[in-house]
């Protein structure tokens, strides 16, 4: 809280000395006031709705897919060495960089966006539920198994329950991810969005929404994080005995 | 339940070394309701032997028949206890008792009262719903005990199952032990490196040499049981056990210096301290 009174007070010290003329620097009063304009005329709370959309298919189909190849590839060889390194590859593309392929495929719409979001929030899903499965400590298995436990069992009740802290700490990255491939392709690609009220702005010249903007994208990634994502990592890495009080 | 262990070798191929051979030949017979131990110097081989017993790792040649059957997997009926307990850490102690009855599919209903006579024969019945990090070692390893006991096998294979408790607790578990054996009259098998424990709980103590390991010796102990801490029969077997464990332990603090000797003649392992002299 003594930060962010600290970091508004830096702001506006810099507004005051004209390093850059006020409509390039707008005050944190005048921005406030295009925060309320914005949200009294609806185009933020429909740029947010847009982008909530986008975001919660893509994330979920890429949840989905990902924990369930992720899975594929810890359990089977024959996957981890074909579509592993295939995925490892991958991964050295930033998404975004999949968006002149995603606008021919899926044409200037919602899919192509989304699709971005599915790539950039998949692939983690899929390496750190990988991660998970492979990192099964080895007594555990060696337990289950003199207990009787046949293939099936081992991996319903031991593999996985093992690697959820693993894939829980996935999801939050990967939600953090999302939400930058988000922005990145309404910035681009799209005529609806906080990525797209924002660079309306750049375009209007008016700065005061663009760091409106920001301000809302980096309030969400915030509170997502920090009231969710974060409290069920905790959560769930204190049930399995990984973190200390 | 009856074990056979024939003509047992076990070697392991390490990329540094080359083979080494771990298990040379081991002959010997566990019988129905018998309590073994097994002792020896570290790194002899005893973990190895164990769980080629327990069907989770195999012999490079011989075999071990189980009610003459031979060891081809796992089973429930010989429940391995590990020296770390091996709690499943997202099951309360309740649900990681249960475990075992719940791969057998055994109802809820019937697994709920059978686990909860043997977390209380444990003494963790205020414990049922903890988490195993919120136990002490000796907790853990009680309820390690516990779910194995709970799946009713006919043999219990434990590995330096006391082996990272202070002394009290693996005193007070070593008495509970007996007594749980004393009522079941199950076939365990206990590996240890410890002398008192060994000679403290088992009918017939097997010595295991130095690598590579064999049956060198068998001391039956008739002593009368429970056994106390300060009997002068197991103080004159400890001595005398302890004469030929100790040319053991002295063979292996000689392989290590070999080992060390070959691999500075190498160059791997030549002293640093040498070199920094070397140009003065
Ligand atoms: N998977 C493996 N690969 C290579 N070498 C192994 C492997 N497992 C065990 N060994 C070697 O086999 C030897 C015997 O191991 P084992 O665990 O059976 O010893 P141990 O008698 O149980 O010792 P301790 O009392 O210290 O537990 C050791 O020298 C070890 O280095
Ligand atoms: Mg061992």
């Amino acid at each position: 809280m003594v930060f962010f009174v600290l970091l508004i007070a830096i702001w506006e010290a810099i507004y005051r000395f004209h390093f850059w003329p006020g409509f390039l620097f707008p005050s944190p009063f005048s921005v406030t006031l295009a925060l309320i304009d914005g949200f009294n005329d609806k185009t933020f709370l429909i740029a947010i709705i847009a982008s909530l959309r986008r975001i919660l298919i893509g994330y979920l189909i890429a949840l989905m897919l990902g924990v369930m190849i992720g899975l594929l590839l810890g359990k089977y060889k024959i996957f981890d060495e074909t579509i592993g390194s295939f995925i490892v590859g991958l991964q050295a593309i930033p998404s975004i960089a999949w968006l002149p392929l995603a606008l021919l495929w899926f044409g200037l719409n919602d899919k192509a966006i989304i699709f971005i979001v599915f790539l950039s929030a998949g692939l983690i899903m899929i390496i750190s539920t990988d991660a998970g499965v492979k990192g099964v400590p080895p007594i555990l298995l060696r337990a289950a198994k003199t207990m009787g436990a046949n293939d099936m069992q081992i991996f319903k009740d031991v593999v996985l329950p093992a690697s959820i802290p693993s894939i829980v700490s996935g999801m939050r990255l990967a939600w953090a991810f999302a939400w930058r491939g988000l922005v990145a392709g309404e910035l681009l690609a799209s005529n609806t969005g906080l990525g797209q009220v924002l660079m309306m702005g750049r375009n209007m010249g008016d700065m005061r929404q663009v760091i409106s903007v920001m301000i809302i994208i980096a309030m969400i990634g915030l509170l997502t994080d920090g009231l969710f994502f974060k409290k069920m990592e905790r959560n769930i890495r204190r049930k399995w005995g990984l973190e200390s009080r | 339940m009856k074990v056979v262990i024939e003509n047992v070798s076990k070697k392991f191929k390490r990329p540094d070394v080359g083979e080494i051979q771990i298990l040379d030949n081991i002959n010997f017979t566990i019988e129905e309701g018998e309590f073994v131990c097994l002792l020896g110097p570290s790194g002899c081989g005893k973990s190895t032997l164990l769980n080629i017993i327990a069907g989770l790792d195999f012999p490079d040649s011989g075999q071990v028949t189980v009610n003459g059957e031979p060891v081809k997997k796992p089973g429930a009926d010989r429940v391995v206890i590990f020296q770390e307990a091996a709690l499943f850490p997202w099951l309360t102690v309740l649900e990681n008792v249960e475990f075992g009855l719940k791969m057998k599919h055994i109802s809820k209903e019937e697994r709920r009262s059978r686990v909860l006579d043997y977390i209380k024969m444990v003494h963790l019945g205020r414990f049922v719903n903890a988490y195993p990090h919120e136990l002490s070692g000796g907790m853990k390893q009680r309820a390690s005990i516990a779910r194995a006991l709970v799946m009713d096998p006919q043999m219990l294979l434990m590995d330096e199952p006391f082996g990272s408790l202070d002394a009290q607790t693996r005193n007070l578990l070593e008495v509970e032990l007996q007594e749980i054996w004393s009522k079941t009259h199950k076939t365990i098998f206990f590996v240890t490196h410890n002398l008192r424990e060994a000679v403290c709980l088992g009918d017939k103590v097997y010595l295991i040499s130095a690598r590579p390991g064999h049956i060198k010796s068998v001391y039956k102990i008739d002593a009368s049981r429970p056994r106390k801490e300060g009997d002068p029969n197991l103080i004159y077997l400890q001595d005398k056990i302890m004469d030929c464990l100790r040319e053991e332990i002295e063979k292996v603090v000689k392989q290590e210096i070999d080992l060390d000797y070959v691999l500075s003649k190498d160059g791997i392992l030549c002293p640093v301290d040498r070199n920094l002299g070397s140009n003065i």
